[in-house]
């Protein structure tokens, strides 16, 4: 059986544009959790993200930096461009395209994405509501801004596919937070199978807006600290997440493909599996039983020993329950060798990404055998008791690991890890 | 590998009855009503699920589209006769989130475009538990739970939602990775936004199904235990009979498809 390869690599994030930000922003410690901008968060209980530094995304600014002008102009008609999340897929999926080397031979790709989903901003209604209700029953003409009510699902991979003239299949993943390592997930299996040699995938979101962060904070979910601190996973005085916004997007194809065509390989896809909770839509099994079972299912597929993953990033998103039934999944499947594998959350520092939070993981994951430096678990200065594992705190460290596991762990019980392991 | 429908249940605008509404279909009988929402819109012609969900506490996190879902793998599960756990795989497609008008409406009434104020301006009014009603696998959580399903776990969206589900349940049995499946797909295009925008352009009518079927191998099961083999073994016409007599089902149309080939061949299974 064939192996997947990661050969191409794009990213969007709070820490900038590029792999290259989210590698040197993670390698510094910076922090990308800020005031919002986007719009006015001052009387929300959550005023602090992790926003993409792009403020109003004008067509002639994303032309210039993926080079499609006459699309660009056009999405910008239809008004796409405020869609930020689709933006941010356009944006990883160009680098991750063009770091990859692909050109007219690679077009026939599998496009396996995860977009996070409708989330409408206040003035998409206000030109309908203008302070007063709208009697749908009796107006079914109302002047739409047609877009933004319900953007499609598949909207970001369709503009993808326009932007890379892709002719493959395309598959849309909407696992919530665990869409992003679902969707390489998928495409590696297909590339294992030999249904294709050559996949895009990834994910994007973007929930930075009133009605995301609105009915995040409405959850319970978000923290109430309005500083950059928001998040602290692991620690001892963790109380929410912070938003996030962006995308990772990587090129993933057979090994053989690769070196016949003289692709740098990253990494390899050695592993993933998936579990469900199947016990409450927005807290995890406290005993984290099925998402320890997704952690061994996917080092099993890889055919490898727990003790031989040498870093695991963990989902972390800073909640009380997440984090305390994550650290005990992660301590049963790896045992004794729990107090020795070096585990780290990027959410201190680029917030909860929603759907696209697994893919930047996994981006910032490579870090480790890009750089030879594991991600640091930025606002972890308490490290809470019940989460008794080895977290490494808020510096990053050095350290060569051979395989890293990476965890994501969904709304609505759905879990996936992935294992990659470094190339040769 | 060949595999067995070993449960099967649906809700369309044919009725909840798969064989009757098979029967129905094969009549050409069509479901499609007159729009009785709003004479404004374009569409005049709707098809819309006749019954309503049962009454449930899932109201409170769940569209009512989502909640026939709910039932119909419910229904499924229950006539598979199946054991649940850790070799059992869930697949769920769905189309796309809806707005939730009716919850939307208190909260966004008072806002302005540039959303300044919007959290005192009605957001903070908001229903705490709106983010899971809005949330694209609630449904799959929810069946998860109830029918204790902890193997794989999929959920796919998009119009094609339905068909990449079955793609992945079909995967995962071939592989060994589940040895049963429960795939559930399910949509509605009875949306405000969609009645208003996709059929200006377009010469179909908008309907809404949830179905749901258990897959395991056949060959590991008794002939009895089998309901049908899906296949493409009837007619291709089939196809398109379905969507005139039933409408556009979105994200569910290919799995109300499988089960109504499924339905039309007969229980006679070559084994």
């Amino acid at each position: 059986m064939t192996q997947a390869v990661i050969t191409g690599v794009g990213s969007a994030c709070g820490l900038g544009l590029g792999i290259d930000a989210l590698f040197d922003g993670l390698s510094a410690g910076r922090c990308a959790i800020a005031p919002i901008r986007n719009f006015d968060a001052a009387t929300f209980p959550a005023q602090v993200a992790g926003e993409v530094p792009v403020a109003t995304i004008k067509p002639e600014w994303l032309s210039h930096r993926i080079g499609a002008e006459s699309l660009a102009l056009g999405w910008h008609s239809a008004g796409i461009l405020r869609e930020r999340k689709v933006v941010f897929a356009l944006l990883a999926a160009e680098e991750a395209w063009r770091s990859a080397g692909c050109g007219e031979d690679e077009k026939m790709a599998w496009l396996c994405i995860a977009l996070g989903l409708e989330q409408a901003f206040c003035e998409d209604f206000g030109e309908i509501f203008d302070g007063a209700e709208v009697d749908w029953a009796a107006d079914g003409t109302a002047n739409l801004p047609s877009m933004r009510y319900r953007s499609s699902v598949d909207l970001g991979a369709r503009c993808v596919t326009e932007l890379l003239d892709l002719h493959g299949p395309t598959t849309v993943h909407s696992s919530a937070c665990a869409a992003g390592v679902m969707s390489m997930a998928h495409a590696a299996s297909l590339i294992e199978r030999g249904i294709t040699d050559i996949a895009l995938c990834g994910a994007s979101d973007s929930m930075v807006n009133p009605l995301g962060l609105g009915g995040m904070a409405m959850l319970g979910t978000t923290s109430p600290r309005n500083e950059a601190s928001a998040c602290r996973p692991f620690d001892r005085h963790r109380d929410g997440l912070a938003i996030g916004e962006g995308a990772a997007m990587f090129v993933l194809e057979s090994e053989d493909r690769a070196r016949s065509r003289g692709a740098r390989a990253i990494a390899r896809v050695m592993g993933y599996a998936t579990t469900q909770d199947a016990h409450k839509l927005s807290a995890p099994r406290p005993d984290g039983v099925c998402a320890s079972r997704a952690m061994a299912g996917a080092i099993a597929k890889a055919k490898l020993e727990p003790r031989s993953i040498g870093y695991v990033n963990a989902h972390g998103t800073g909640t009380v329950l997440n984090d305390a039934a994550e650290a005990r999944a992660i301590r049963s499947v790896f045992k004794g060798h729990a107090d020795d594998v070096p585990v780290s959350s990027i959410k201190g520092a680029v917030g909860h990404l929603m759907a696209a939070s697994g893919a930047i993981e996994i981006a910032a994951s490579l870090l480790a055998f890009e750089r030879g430096v594991l991600p640091p678990t930025t606002n972890l200065l308490d490290q809470d008791p019940d989460c008794d594992i080895n977290v490494i705190g808020g510096n990053p460290r050095e350290a060569n690991p051979e395989f890293l596991l990476s965890n994501s762990f969904g709304f609505g019980g759905q879990n996936a890890s992935i294992v990659l392991g470094r190339t040769k | 590998m060949r595999y067995a429908i070993t449960g099967w249940a649906w809700r369309t605008p044919l009725g909840p009855d798969i064989q009757r509404a098979c029967a129905r279909m094969r009549a050409g009988e069509r479901a499609a009503i007159r729009n009785t929402v709003s004479s404004h819109y374009p569409t005049q012609l709707v098809a819309p699920i006749r019954d309503k969900p049962a009454h449930s506490r899932n109201e409170r996190l769940v569209s009512e589209i989502a909640l026939h879902a709910i039932e119909v793998a419910n229904e499924a599960f229950a006539m598979a006769k199946c054991e649940t756990g850790d070799r059992m795989g869930l697949y769920v497609g769905m189309g796309g989130l809806r707005a939730g008008w009716q919850a939307l409406m208190p909260a966004m009434k008072e806002q302005v475009a540039d959303a300044t104020g919007s959290w005192h301006k009605g957001l903070r009014s908001m229903h705490p538990l709106w983010m899971l009603r809005y949330l694209s696998n609630n449904a799959h959580g929810l069946i998860s739970a109830q029918l204790d399903i902890v193997g794989e776990g999929l959920n796919m969206s998009g119009p094609d939602g339905g068909a990449q589900a079955y793609h992945c349940a079909t995967r995962a049995l071939r592989l060994g990775i589940v040895d049963r499946a429960l795939v559930v797909a399910y949509d509605t295009l009875l949306a405000p936004e969609i009645l208003v925008e996709e059929t200006l352009h377009r010469e179909f009518v908008p309907g809404e199904a949830a179905v749901a079927v258990v897959l395991e191998p056949l060959n590991e099961h008794p002939s009895e235990a089998v309901l049908a083999e899906p296949g493409f073994h009837i007619e291709s016409s089939l196809d398109a009979q379905v969507a005139t007599s039933m409408g556009t089902l979105g994200a569910a149309m290919s799995l109300v498809q499988v089960v109504a080939h499924a339905a039309c061949a007969g229980p006679e299974i070559e084994r």
